[in-house]
This record gives C-alpha cells, sequence and structure tokens, in this order.
C-alpha cells in the first residue's frame, strides 16, 4: 500500500482491472492509495480501463510531454526534499556533449532475493588459485552479504514522448547481471514477472503487444540497459490522471504531478527506494 | 570482555574499471607490470529494509574503483572518503598465479607503517593493494585485493556494555555540529577527533587538540563503511594502530565513534560508540606488527575473483530482439567488433614495433581498380591492416569462374547473368566486417588503342569524370586489371593529382609490383625520380586485347601467384606509408645488408620500400628492381600530364583513339628515327670472305 498525502483530501473510489484504489488530492500532492484484495493482488499495466462513477470536468486528454516539459518537470521534482523514497537520490545529468538531451540518473544497492543460478557465483573457471598461506585473523567479521549496484536513469523517450526507465545492475566484481539473476534481486517486486515469458534479453507477456523488459542503449550516454517499456507506465499514468481535478494547475505543475504519479505507477513494479 | 571483531573491506567494482584497464593496458601499459597508484573510495555503511520479511539487512564495507581511479587528480563525489592504493596488472595468468603474494603484501604494510611513524599522517591508513590479470581476448578480469591492517597484539575489547547509538553517548546538538564540521571541512576527511566540546579536528594535530582534555572525554572517530551494529569497519584497525604507535600512553583505553550518518534529513543517528581496551599488556608498539587484509572470495576462502565480462559481450548469448531496437543492438556490437579488430593490430605494438603508425594505414583511402583475383585478395589484405575506407571498380559482372580464385564472391553471386562485381565485392566486405566502409563501382576505364566510337564519347567523358573523381578522393589506387593498356589513364590521372600507386600485373608464374614514383614537378631537389609502368616502355601502349586466342584472352596464372601478388602490393603500401618521405621514398640503396636497420638506411620501420618487385614463381624467387623515370613516359612524363591538365578529355580522347598521339606528344616518334639513323650510321665493315679455298 503507497499512500502519501497532506492536507485535506477529497476521494473518489475507482476499480481498474482487478484492483480497487482511491485516487485523492490534497493541496500539493497527489495520493494513491492501494487496498489489497483478499483474493491476492497483481498490478497489471496492460489495460487499465477506468470506470467513472462520477462526471468530471477536469481535461481527461493523455498528456504528451516535449523534451523542454520533461526536463522543467525533473528539476522541479528533484530541487524540493520528498518524503516519497522513490524521488530520492536522483540528480539531473547533461548529455556528455548535446544540449536539451538530459536525464535523471541515481545508484542504489540491491540484493539478491531467492538463490540465484550460478551464473553469478562463477568458480575462476578452472584455474585453481586457492591460497592458503596466511594467518588466521581472529578479528575479522564474517562478510556481508553480496550486494548489487543499480544505476538507475529516467530519460525522455523520443519515439512515445513520455519518460522511460532505464537501468543496469552489476555484481561487486564489475560484471552485470544476467536476466535471471537480475529478477531475483530485490529491485523487483516478486509478483511481477509471474505471467511473464522470459528469453536471454527480455521479458515479455502473452497478450501484450511490447516486452515487458527489454535491452537497450541509454539515449544519451549510449552505453546497454535495460528499460521498462514506457508506454505500458505511461498509459496508466494518463488513466490515473484523467481522475484528477487539474483544473486549477499550471501547465507545469501538471507535468510535475504527471511525473511524480509516473513514478508511484514504477514503484509498483519495480522497489524505487533509494 | 569480548575481542572486538571488524567489518573487513568488500570490493565493489564498477564495470567502467575494466573498461578504462582495457584502455590503459592496449595504449599504455602495454606489457609493463610496473605498480600504478590507483585510488578508491568508501562512504559510511548503509542497510536496506528487506520489503518481504522486514528485516534491515546491512550492507558490506564497499570500497569501490571505476574508470576514475586511474587518474591522477582523483576527486571523490560528496559524502565519500578517499582511499589509496597500488595497482599491479600481471601480463599472464601464470605471472599472477606465481607472484609472490605476501612479499606484495609486506611491501605495502611496510609502507603504511613507515609512513605512520616518518610522517605522522593518517593519508595511508587506508590503503589497499590490487593485484589483476586482464585477459583482453576472452574479456575475463581476474583480480585480488588486499586491505591491510596491522593485527593488535593483544587484541582490542569491547567494554562490558558493548556497542551503542551514538546519540546515547552525544547529543543531538553535538552530533548535528559534528555533521556540519564534517562537510564543510575542506577536505574528505576519513579520520578525525573529538572533543568534549563537539569540535572535531584531524588526527595528526592529537596532541595539540587534546592538550587540555581529559582521556575521559577525548574520542577518536572514522568514516565506518560497516553498517553493522556490532563491527566497526575495517579502517578503524590501522587507526588504532596509528595511536598505538604514537600515543601509546594514552590509548590503552579508547573511546571510539563509528561515523554512520551522511544525509541530513534522517530521522534518527545510525552512528555509534564504543569503548576499546587492549586486552593485555600492549606489546612493543615501536616494532611493525603483522598485517591480515587479503579479501575472502564469496565463498568464504582466501583467493582471486574472477570478473567475466564476456556475456555482456558475447553476441550469441543475447539474441538481437526482433523490434525497432535491433539497429541499436547491432550498432553495440558494431562497435565491439570494432574495438576487437583493433586489439589485434594494436598489439603488434607492443613488443614487436612499438613505432607502428597504425592509425597512417587505417585511415589511408584506398581505391582498387579491379575486383577479380588481385582486387579481391587486396581487399582482404587492406582489412587485415585496418584500413577503413575500401573502394572498389569494375566493369564485370561476377562469372562462374571467378568464386573459386576471387575469394569475395560465392557460387550465387554468379547466376541470373552475375552480380556487378564491385558492388558485390563491397557487399561481402561489409558482410565480413559491417565496420568497413566499402562502395562498388561499375566503370568501363577507356584505354588507348580502344578507339572510341563517336556515338560513345559522351559516355566515355563522364565514365573519365567518374574516375577523376574516384582517384581525387582517395589516397592510394591500386591498378590491378587483367591487361596493360587500361592502367594507363589512371596512372596519368593519379600521377596529376600526386597520389600513390601500387601496380600489380600476373604472369603465368611471374608477378610483378611496383610503386610509381612521384611526378617530375615535385620531385624533391636531390630527389631521384622513380619511374611508373610504362618507364621502360618505347611504344605507347596499345591494343592487347583482340585477336587473341582464349588461352592469351583470361590471364591464366598459377593459382597460388595472386594471393602472393597481391599481399605483396598490399604490404608494401604499408612499409610506403611508415616511410617517413611516403609517395617521395627513394629506392632502397643496392646491395644493402639484410640485417641492416632499414628505418636508419632509407626504409621504414617495417623495412625496404622497394620500387618494384618481380617475383618468380618457379624459383620461389623476387628481384628488387629499380626503374628510374624516363621523360619521355607515356604515362608519367611531365609533357603528357601537363597536357592533360590543359587540354583534359579532349587529350584523353585523341589518346584513345590515335595510335600515333602519344608518341609523338612524348617524342618517342623521334627516338625511332634517331634509333633508325643511329644504325644507318654505323659503318658496317663489309669484310671480304676468306677465300681460303
Amino acid at each position: 500500500m503507497i499512500a502519501v498525502g497532506i492536507g485535506p483530501q477529497r476521494r473518489t473510489s475507482r476499480h481498474l482491472d482487478g484492483l480497487s484504489f482511491e485516487v485523492g488530492e490534497a493541496d500539493d500532492l497527489a495520493v494513491l492509495s492501494f487496498n489489497f484484495l483478499p483474493s491476492g493482488f497483481k498490478p497489471y499495466f496492460t489495460s487499465c480501463k477506468a470506470v467513472p462513477t462520477h462526471d468530471h470536468t477536469a481535461p481527461s486528454h493523455p498528456i504528451m510531454l516535449t523534451r523542454v516539459q520533461f526536463e522543467a518537470a525533473c528539476k522541479e521534482l528533484i530541487a524540493t526534499e520528498r518524503p516519497v523514497e522513490a524521488l530520492n537520490g536522483w540528480s539531473w545529468n547533461e548529455h556528455p556533449s548535446l544540449p536539451n538531451l538530459g536525464f535523471l540518473s541515481r545508484r542504489v544497492f540491491h540484493f539478491r532475493t531467492t538463490q540465484s543460478t550460478s551464473i553469478d557465483s562463477m568458480p575462476t573457471d578452472g584455474v585453481d588459485l586457492e591460497e592458503t598461506l596466511f594467518e588466521e585473523d581472529e578479528a575479522a567479521s564474517a562478510i556481508a552479504p553480496e550486494s548489487f549496484v543499480s544505476c538507475q536513469y529516467v530519460v525522455y523517450s523520443a519515439t512515445f514522448q513520455v519518460p522511460a526507465f532505464y537501468f543496469t545492475m552489476h555484481d561487486p566484481k564489475g560484471a552485470p547481471l544476467a536476466l535471471a539473476n537480475l529478477v531475483r534481486t530485490s529491485l523487483f517486486h516478486p509478483f511481477v514477472f509471474e505471467q511473464t515469458e522470459a528469453t536471454s534479453f527480455g521479458l515479455t507477456r502473452p497478450a501484450s503487444a511490447f516486452p515487458l523488459l527489454s535491452q537497450g542503449d541509454h539515449p544519451a550516454l549510449g552505453t546497454p540497459c535495460w528499460y521498462l517499456h514506457p508506454c505500458e507506465t505511461a498509459k496508466c499514468v494518463d488513466e490515473l490522471m484523467s481522475e484528477l481535478d487539474l483544473a486549477g494547475y499550471a501547465e507545469e505543475q501538471r507535468f510535475v504531478r504527471w511525473l511524480e504519479m509516473w513514478f508511484m505507477v514504477l514503484g509498483s513494479t519495480v522497489n524505487v527506494r533509494s | 570482555m569480548p575481542i572486538v571483531q571488524f567489518a573487513p573491506f568488500s570490493s565493489l567494482i564498477q564495470p567502467s574499471f575494466w573498461h578504462e584497464l582495457t584502455s590503459l593496458k592496449v595504449d599504455v601499459l602495454r606489457l609493463s607490470d610496473e605498480a600504478l597508484p590507483i585510488s578508491g573510495s568508501y562512504s559510511v555503511g548503509r542497510s536496506v529494509t528487506d520489503r518481504e520479511s522486514g528485516k534491515e539487512i546491512a550492507l558490506g564495507c564497499n570500497l569501490s574503483v571505476g574508470s576514475e581511479s586511474f587518474d591522477k587528480g582523483y576527486k571523490v563525489t560528496a559524502g565519500s572518503v578517499p582511499a589509496s592504493g597500488t595497482f599491479k596488472n600481471y601480463n599472464t595468468i601464470e605471472e599472477f598465479k606465481a607472484a609472490d603474494k605476501t612479499a606484495l603484501f609486506n611491501q605495502e604494510a611496510v609502507k603504511i607503517w613507515d609512513h605512520i611513524l616518518a610522517t605522522r599522517d593518517t593519508a595511508l591508513l587506508n590503503h589497499f593493494l590490487l593485484i589483476t590479470y586482464a585477459d583482453l581476448k576472452k574479456y575475463k578480469y581476474y583480480y585480488w585485493f588486499a586491505f591491510p591492517a596491522f593485527v593488535s597484539k593483544p587484541a582490542w575489547e569491547i567494554a562490558e556494555e558493548g556497542w551503542k547509538d551514538a546519540i546515547d553517548e552525544f547529543s543531538a546538538e553535538d552530533l548535528s555540529s559534528i555533521q556540519e564540521q564534517i562537510r564543510s571541512h575542506p577536505s574528505p576527511l576519513p579520520f578525525f577527533l573529538v572533543r568534549n566540546d563537539a569540535k572535531i579536528s584531524p588526527v595528526e594535530d592529537y596532541s595539540t587538540f587534546f592538550e587540555s582534555t581529559p582521556p575521559s572525554s577525548r574520542t577518536i572517530a572514522f568514516i565506518d563503511p560497516s553498517a553493522n551494529p556490532t563491527n566497526p569497519g575495517w579502517p578503524l584497525r590501522n587507526l588504532l594502530a596509528y595511536l598505538r604507535a604514537l600515543y601509546p600512553e594514552t590509548t590503552s583505553t579508547v573511546r571510539v565513534l563509528c561515523w554512520r550518518d551522511t544525509e541530513t534529513h534522517s530521522s534518527s543517528w545510525r552512528s555509534r560508540f564504543g569503548v576499546l581496551e587492549m586486552g593485555g599488556v600492549p606489546s612493543d608498539e615501536k616494532v611493525r606488527p603483522s598485517a591480515v587484509g587479503w579479501e575472502k572470495n564469496p565463498q568464504g576462502k582466501l583467493g582471486p575473483r574472477v570478473a567475466d565480462l564476456a556475456p555482456m559481450m558475447d553476441p550469441t548469448r543475447h539474441a538481437i530482439v526482433l523490434s525497432v531496437r535491433k539497429h541499436r543492438r547491432l550498432n553495440y556490437l558494431r562497435r565491439l567488433a570494432n574495438q576487437a579488430v583493433d586489439l589485434n593490430l594494436k598489439l603488434m605494438r607492443w613488443r614487436i614495433l612499438p613505432s607502428l603508425d597504425l592509425e597512417k594505414i587505417s585511415t589511408t583511402k584506398c581505391l582498387l581498380l579491379g575486383a577479380g583475383t588481385l582486387g579481391c585478395y587486396v581487399a582482404r589484405t587492406l582489412m587485415g591492416w585496418g584500413v577503413r575506407t575500401i573502394t572498389l571498380a569494375d566493369s564485370a559482372h561476377v562469372s562462374f569462374s571467378n568464386p573459386v580464385r576471387q575469394p569475395l564472391f560465392e557460387f550465387e553471386d554468379c547466376l541470373d547473368g552475375g552480380k556487378p562485381k564491385a558492388q558485390c565485392a563491397a557487399a561481402r566486405l561489409k558482410k565480413i566486417y559491417p565496420g568497413i566502409n566499402a562502395s562498388g563501382h561499375m566503370l568501363s576505364i577507356p584505354m588507348p588503342g580502344h578507339p572510341v566510337p563517336s556515338a560513345s564519347v559522351a559516355q566515355t567523358k563522364a565514365e573519365v569524370e567518374k574516375l577523376e573523381a574516384l582517384i581525387a578522393e582517395h589516397d592510394v589506387v591500386f591498378l590491378l586489371m587483367d591487361s596493360r593498356e587500361s592502367r594507363w589513364l589512371p596512372t596519368v590521372i593519379a600521377a596529376a593529382k600526386g597520389k600513390i600507386v601500387i601496380n600489380a600485373a600476373l604472369g603465368f608464374d611471374t608477378f610483378l609490383v611496383m610503386r610509381h614514383g612521384p611526378r617530375g614537378s615535385s620531385v624533391r631537389p636531390n630527389g631521384a625520380r622513380l619511374g611508373c609502368y610504362y618507364c621502360n616502355d618505347i611504344v605507347a601502349p596499345s591494343d592487347s586485347l583482340t585477336d587473341r586466342t582464349l588461352d592469351q584472352m583470361c590471364t591464366v596464372t598459377r593459382p597460388g601467384l595472386a594471393s602472393i601478388a597481391s599481399s605483396t602490393a598490399v604490404e608494401l603500401l604499408a612499409s610506403l606509408l611508415q616511410h617517413p618521405d611516403g609517395l617521395h621514398a627513394a629506392a632502397p640503396p643496392p646491395n644493402q645488408d639484410p640485417s641492416s636497420h632499414h628505418q636508419d638506411s632509407g626504409g621504414s620501420v617495417l623495412g625496404l620500400v622497394p620500387h618494384q618487385l618481380r617475383g618468380y614463381l618457379a624459383q620461389f624467387r623476387n628481384l628488387h628492381i629499380v626503374g628510374a623515370a624516363y621523360d619521355r613516359c607515356t604515362g608519367c612524363s611531365e609533357t603528357v600530364l601537363q597536357t592533360y591538365e590543359k587540354e583534359g578529355f579532349e587529350m584523353m580522347l585523341k589518346a584513345f583513339n590515335d595510335p600515333k598521339y602519344l608518341p609523338t606528344l612524348t617524342g618517342l616518334d623521334k627516338l625511332y628515327d634517331e634509333g633508325e639513323a643511329a644504325l644507318e650510321s654505323v659503318d658496317w665493315d663489309e669484310e671480304d670472305g676468306d677465300a681460303d679455298f
């Protein structure tokens, strides 16, 4: 359950593809709280069909961001301290050589959640190098469990004109994790991949036109990354945003709100804590 | 009392570190295995909450290295502290295994200890050692970190009450003050002292800072990479050793603040505090203690680790995604292919030829006139040298007899009349190596002795212009055609434009490979002008193609000859490009001692730069020939070139149509007359036969 908000709230109830949630509005933050259904809770984002129970005067067209709007919304979002975990630790980066192609980035730690395959715990490949010539040390504690480093990016997808979440994950040796081990880290919520088909290069859902998770080059850095398909998240955010009354907001504020919502939605697939 | 157990450092390597090491090794280090200084960094310990179990999981004491670790002016990010290190990369796995680890480790420990005693400085207390072996072809990196820490005998023990939260020892205001002082300190402060007035100072100021502070109010502190509540981080060990060495009287009991706070908006203080005591009679503080600290591998054993980056690089393990993103993946793989090709070439510079200028060769744009046996082999060999721009021109289509002798063609290329040879060859080059800039042009080269019918004049003019444009765009022209006279036009154009011309021609079991000399007007003073293909001719090139039998028409050669000649041609070019004088390189002096250094005696770093080579396959022998330029040459004399430059296509047309034009222009016709006259003037002594009978 994700619930954030301060101040007086107006609540409306919605059903969204098997999950019920409440969309409220505080003075300065959208409130999104998921109520768990007794039968289990699996938020997918294939078809978000909101069933309105009352009229709304707010505009409901999908919001397309331009690059400039994306940049402004990102900078506004990270400028102030937020109590939301998803928004912590991000910094704005410019493209190495070209203007207006910037993106958000941060580095977080994750760890293995279930026993992974032997790909990561590789032996020294037949090269027997074990040394036993060193004295025992009674003043050293046990080694901590292996942690993985994830470099995360929020970039602007020119194709879909919405933000996209790109990331890498590597082990302490500096080797990127294979997909099989990637999905077993604390980066992903356990239920996210339940109905997906995996190959070595991506995950797809049977009914979906697009792969959920695939490989691609970072749009600005050119380095190989994983990314979540952007229009899945964007579609959901649009649906959720259409329930909010944004009539009183300036355009820039709408985009900031939209981006906040985007992070929330992202947080239901990906563990977005810093 | 329980012995203090310190949390060891865990190495954390960014992938960029390996990429940087690879470039460094290939371009700078090469075969050197000398120790290099590097830098790493660490920051306060962190823990994460496992969402599912609710448990707090302490992350390891990470000491991190990345590509910036090799930089001289290493700067840490805010909140981190730097650690200096010694780095040694071995050239073979055997050397890595056989390296005397104990000696290396002790060397670092001695370095740290001596530094403490000599400078009283804390700079090396978190110094580390890293040994590596990089298998660049398999993208595997073997490595082992060591974090030398002096062993305290007797061991340190934690007081009865154990470790507690720092907030239980210091007030919140004091902790905030300490945090602010750390943050505003001009340089990162891995170790510091704290007084009862919450002021902090570098450890080096111990005597003055604590002058009027009673021992019960003196606290030593350090940025603690451990997040474990009962285990302080590894850097504390050497800090304690430092204090024991320099201030033994006041440090048998030590108050320790493990600093673990950086963010300002955290709700609670994470730093820890404890009082440590020597667990017995302290040993002689001036004797260097033994040290421990080789990093254990994830299996808990003392041994090196392997980072296998091959799965990231190996295209077959990551199948290409069938989506619009395919081209991006291919671009990435193409970059990898480029690196691999470059690697092979750069290896030559490690030991064999450090002064080889590979860039010079790879950036040379080559035009290959002829995409037959010679053209295919020349193109392949040029690719081996890393040449990035190869253009082929040919007038024919691939025929059924071609593929076995012309290695860029396959059976399917012959079907349906056959693909155009030049374009087909270029496409095949791209399949072999996608990074190549290869193109092919269907082009017929007009020839002297083959008159141009008036209906075809416009087309011929267009062909000449196309050839002129191609030659202008490239640096080197390879003449690889199958007839003598077809080489004339490109010879003239290339000479006029000052391009390098490499000429290769095949007989049945003999070949000629030569370079054309520069044009007369550009020859340097005191330079001898070397000749071209036609310089030794006293007749103009004429029609050698019509009225030939089948075996005279096809260039019948011993199959091995083409590759020998082509390779020789490319290697001649490579040597020429390495020569400081390039196109103007003089011919090698005669009777040269084969063992002399070619660079010193007129050659290049690759060796000789001969003018002409004639190969005799029957004897497996090459003859080196020097052909001087001929001032009445139909191919490269100034008369011809200047007439071409003045009259252009008009002059060309005359040469194609009128067999007497070139001899007249150059004065060769006079030569015949002179020759006849000379013959006439010889006074043949008419002797009567001896009538013996």
